[in-house]
């Protein structure tokens, strides 16, 4: 049985476990949600890297600590020592990868070993490829499991929040949580200071000769 | 091996059952067998050829959202709570759709995607000073937002038309409230919407310079 957790800060903090073979997107997916940024190169995870990851309900603040764990076996470090006392997990593929979509149950099993009955989202990362490899109605196995399932892109960031709210909605037992506008600070009243602006500058020299990204003009 | 699994399913089906009590669909766990295929999320085949348009063999279709109506114990518990934005005594000026990027030295010099979103300007009703504030889609997380400083100054971005770049102490991260000095850049879908960010943003800065007590 899972026990309450006490609130030490005013906002809930739950340990997300974040698995799946190696290269199917964990860390570009986790990155992506805590700066805004796409890493297309491959640095694959030793051991494990957590993460804070923050959002904002209609039920308040929640923190889910993700901890990113390696999907290749010879970075493994700890392996299903990270598991422990995880709360809630993703398990993530590649679409364009069947072997990823097999390892699936490996991963849950595992999973579930040392978790046994926590909310889990299987996730089908990178959907925006165009040769789609495991298709939808191949992909079954988070039936039998009573997982959920999104397909997903951290590029084009479709359905890129849908785990994390049905996460938060079954861990807090409110079906009609939902994700609402974070509050802005309100920048405070400063003098202007000559050495700020010197560092503008500096830092416009740097970027004049550095081309902007023009892709995907659609998504604006 | 076939021993354990059966165990670990035993003990599966006690848990959830002992877990459903607030279910709703009455339908959905049978005879204590949560290991079946349920209704709810069994029907992607048919119903899928909406959304994307243009494939060929439906090769790219997306898989449906399945969400099964399981319950779990609540470990979190949370109170409704009255969302607020910090811009309830502001008016917005003008807003539009942009995508935003940080200048990054690691690991070299390049532009990072920042957020996509709209972006506004927001004047204070009282204060009358004007802020531009950035919101991602979807997550709704705030990834721009500082004053509009008649100092700062708006350059073409290199290689497009349709982009700014600008650096400035910006107020986006809440866990750096002393602000993060970025350089940045805005990209918009049009070069008319790129010339009317310019002139909007500009005209605020005079604004704020006629102020009394500008920042």
């Amino acid at each position: 049985m899972a026990e309450t957790i006490p609130v030490a800060q005013d906002f809930p903090t739950v340990k997300l476990v974040l698995v799946g073979d190696g290269g199917v997107g964990k860390t570009t997916f986790v990155q992506r949600h805590i700066t805004g940024e796409f890493e297309s190169r491959y640095i694959p995870t030793l051991g494990v890297a957590v993460h804070p990851l923050v959002f904002y309900t209609n039920f308040g603040k929640i923190l889910f600590n993700i901890w990113d764990t390696a999907g290749q076996e010879k970075f493994g470090g700890l392996r299903d020592g990270y598991y422990i006392q995880g709360q809630c997990a993703i398990i993530m593929f590649d679409v364009t990868s069947r072997n990823s979509y097999k390892h699936c149950p490996n991963w849950h099993s595992d999973l579930t070993r040392v978790c046994e009955s926590i909310p889990i989202v299987l996730c089908g990362n990178k959907v925006d490829v165009k040769e789609r490899k495991v298709k939808p109605s191949q992909i079954n196995f988070h039936r039998r499991f009573n997982l959920s399932y999104y397909d997903i892109s951290a590029k084009s960031n479709y359905n890129f929040e849908k785990p994390f709210i049905w996460l938060a909605s079954k861990l807090t037992g409110q079906k009609n949580l939902e994700l609402v506008q974070q509050p802005t600070l309100l920048p405070p009243e400063t003098v202007v200071d000559p050495n700020l602006m010197k560092q503008y500058s500096d830092q416009m020299a740097q970027v004049a000769t550095l081309p902007i990204p023009d892709d995907d003009d659609d998504q604006i | 091996m076939s021993e354990n699994t059966e165990n670990k399913e035993e003990t599966k089906t006690t848990t959830t059952t002992e877990e459903k009590k607030e279910e709703t669909t009455p339908s959905i766990l049978g005879a204590g067998k949560p290991v079946f295929t349920f209704a709810s999320v069994s029907q992607n085949s048919s119903t899928l050829s909406t959304s994307d348009s243009g494939d060929k063999d439906g090769e790219n279709e997306k898989a449906e959202d399945q969400e099964p109506t399981i319950e779990f114990t609540p470990i979190i518990k949370v109170n409704k709570v009255e969302t607020k934005t910090n811009e309830e005594d502001e008016e917005v000026l003008f807003e539009i759709r942009a995508k935003l990027f940080r200048f990054v030295t690691d690991p070299q010099p390049q532009w990072n995607e920042r957020g996509l979103g709209v972006v506004k300007f927001l004047k204070h009703k009282t204060t009358k000073k004007i802020r531009i504030v950035m919101r991602r889609d979807q997550t709704f997380k705030v990834c721009l937002n500082h004053f509009v400083n008649p100092l700062l100054e708006l350059k073409p971005g290199m290689g497009s038309d349709k982009s700014w770049v600008w650096s400035a102490n910006d107020f986006a991260e809440e866990d750096h409230p002393e602000g993060i000095l970025e350089t940045l850049a805005i990209r918009f879908g049009s070069v008319e919407g790129a010339n009317s960010f310019k002139e909007n943003f500009e005209k605020f800065q005079k604004e704020m310079k006629a102020l009394a007590n500008p920042i």
